[in-house]
């Protein structure tokens, strides 16, 4: 079997929540896994080991022919892996230049998908790049922009994360390979159900009491302190701090009327698809309280 | 060997090559080379590679390098690297590859050990910067350089163990700088070439070549880290934390497995260099500018 689980999802929609749970289930430690220890496999962008594993200093190459050599990356890295190989990955489902998809699925075992609602998204987003909503609702919107380092080299190989709703769909309706979704308000309102069909859908097998006890290790609580306490290396330079409120439906206080309309206009279809925009609500947009049976898990 | 019509100094190794190569020694064309660089038919793959990367496929004395829409290289037996330039490439880029992989594919075939990094002359011998992309090792390089030392590499540092003290092989006389950094450094950009057409982020810039260039002692190897939850600080390294930290800054480190030959030798001479040089990881913050009070700090411990 194909040894990589990507655990995908927009940036800011509960990916670390998700691999520190994974941690915690994986491990079954008495004491919460540390933060800055979680152990899974590092992100699919990672510069270091692109340079690594491909042979070439990714410094020197355009971001296209990066691209070029990422599939071949991913193929290399499961072929001489013996163990699940768990790896974050923010880019939006895509193809290079030469018509491969970026994440193959000859080194695939599945996906875990997460989304969480785009206006949620706009403040986190914000909060983690220091910048205002503003700059960040083009983004989720029509997908201006990549994650590109504002001066010199970044750590990170440009990621394209293309606007909320085609990242969403890319992943959960493109992907050659199985790809379970999860909701973040789901993991939030119904952890147990959430994170156990996770925990199947990853090919794990299921431990009711050892899900209860990873979810109550990677609370929010748990994390916020780890990192108040220690610090967590993956936080950006330019955020305060990495886990900031950890809860659903901030937007209604934090975004402006032309903000959310701006986000609900251009996602209006997927946020519809996925219980962010009720019927009832079209004039007041974004509630949560969609029917989490109605996203598709393939 | 006949050498061809440019003969350089790289590394201390004599390189003869078929067209001009700006930026590097021009050494005296005596007629005999150590390596002959010459355009030909490169194979798309070796017979029985024992290691393979994405980009790359190597025995123990042959070597084969893809670089996409650049050039295929083949390196065979420390001393020729021939080339296959791909359809429309650049020849700034054919060179910006030859000199640093593939010079360090001959550089682990000759038995020296190439690091990534930048190195400089002071009076206590040669210091190396390394460490990952970007983190900061020429920028340092350059204010060493205004601090009146002498570079001696940017990109590639070889390292020769085979003598009582390991030596660096001075090499090119010019540092890639990024754009930040040369901004930071106040270096107008006017006349700058960049390292390769097609990215414009970072820029070739000269410094001063002296006339005869001779090895110097391995004083001290300083790592570049980045870590934004720390102050900038320093912190020795010793045992196998300092073989290891050779090791990551090892160019090609995937051929260090290659039959087993280059990753035992490669392992005596990351001991030998951490028993001889003193070592240090230099944690710096990211989009914190703070290079040169590092500069300073590094100065001063040497002066220690």
């Amino acid at each position: 079997m194909s040894p990589i689980v990507w655990l995908a999802s927009y940036p800011k929609s509960g990916n670390t929540w998700l691999r520190a749970f994974l941690a915690n289930y994986l491990r079954d430690a008495p004491e919460p896994v540390d933060v800055n220890d979680l152990g899974t496999d590092g992100i699919a962008s990672d510069r270091g080991r692109f340079d690594k594993f491909v042979g070439i200093s990714s410094s020197y190459l355009t971001d296209e022919e990066v691209d070029i050599y990422r599939p071949g990356l991913y193929e290399l890295l499961a072929a001489h892996s013996p163990e699940t190989l768990w790896i974050k990955v923010h880019d939006a489902f895509t193809r290079n230049e030469a018509g491969k998809d970026l994440f193959p699925a000859s080194a695939t075992r599945c996906a875990l998908y997460v989304l969480r609602n785009p206006l949620d998204l706009a403040i986190s987003l914000a909060h983690h790049a220091g910048r205002s909503v503003e700059r960040c609702v083009p983004l989720l919107a029509e997908g201006e922009g990549a994650s590109e380092s504002p001066k010199g080299l970044s750590k990170q190989l440009r990621q394209r994360y293309q606007s909320w709703s085609v990242h969403v769909t890319s992943w959960l309706d493109l992907a050659p390979f199985p790809v379970h979704g999860m909701r973040y308000e789901d993991m939030l309102a119904r952890p147990l159900e959430t994170f156990s069909a996770a925990v199947r859908a990853a090919g794990l097998a299921l431990d009711p009491e050892r899900v209860a006890r990873a979810i109550e290790h990677s609370r929010f609580e748990v994390l916020a302190a780890q990192e108040a306490e220690t610090g967590f290396r993956e936080r950006p330079a330019a955020a305060g701090r990495f886990f900031r409120q950890g809860r659903s439906g901030g937007w209604r206080e934090a975004l402006s009327r032309e903000q959310v309309s701006r986000i609900v206009q251009a996602n209006a279809e997927t946020m519809r698809r996925f219980g962010y925009l009720a019927e009832t609500e079209e004039t007041e947009p974004g509630g949560t309280g969609g029917d989490p049976r109605t996203l598709p898990v393939q | 060997m006949p050498g061809g019509l440019y003969t350089y100094r790289v590394h201390g190794l004599r390189v003869s090559m078929e067209a001009p190569c700006p930026g590097l020694m021009l050494a005296p064309n005596t007629g005999d080379t150590d390596v002959t660089v010459h355009l030909g038919e490169v194979p798309r793959e070796l017979r029985e590679p024992v290691v393979r990367g994405v980009a790359y496929q190597a025995t123990a004395d042959r070597f084969l390098l893809d670089v996409v829409s650049v050039a295929r290289f083949l390196v065979t037996a420390g001393s020729e690297i021939r080339v296959q330039p791909h359809s429309g490439a650049d020849q700034t880029s054919v060179q910006l590859f030859l000199l640093e992989l593939v010079m360090g594919a001959i550089l682990h075939q000759r038995g020296l050990l190439p690091l990534c990094g930048s190195a400089v002359e002071t009076p206590k011998g040669a210091i190396v910067f390394t460490g990952p992309p970007a983190f900061g090792k020429s920028t340092l390089a350059a204010l060493f350089c205004r601090r009146g030392h002498r570079l001696l590499s940017d990109g590639v540092c070889c390292i020769d163990t085979s003598g009582d003290v390991p030596r660096l092989q001075p090499s090119q006389a010019r540092l890639s700088l990024w754009h930040d950094s040369l901004q930071r450094l106040r270096i107008p950009m006017d006349g700058l070439t960049s390292v390769r057409s097609v990215t414009s982020q970072r820029f070739w810039c000269p410094v001063e070549q002296v006339s005869n260039p001779v090895p110097a002692s391995v004083r001290a190897i300083y790592v570049l880290r980045m870590q934004n939850e720390s102050r900038p600080a320093l912190q020795k390294l010793s045992g196998l934390e300092a073989t290891r930290a050779l090791t990551d800054s090892t160019v090609l480190p995937g051929l260090l497995q290659t039959a087993g030959v280059h990753g035992a030798r490669h392992f005596l001479q990351v001991c030998t260099v951490a028993r001889h040089a003193q070592m240090a990881a230099v944690t710096r913050r990211e989009l914190v500018w703070e290079l040169d009070r590092l500069a300073e700090l590094l100065e001063e411990e040497l002066a220690a």
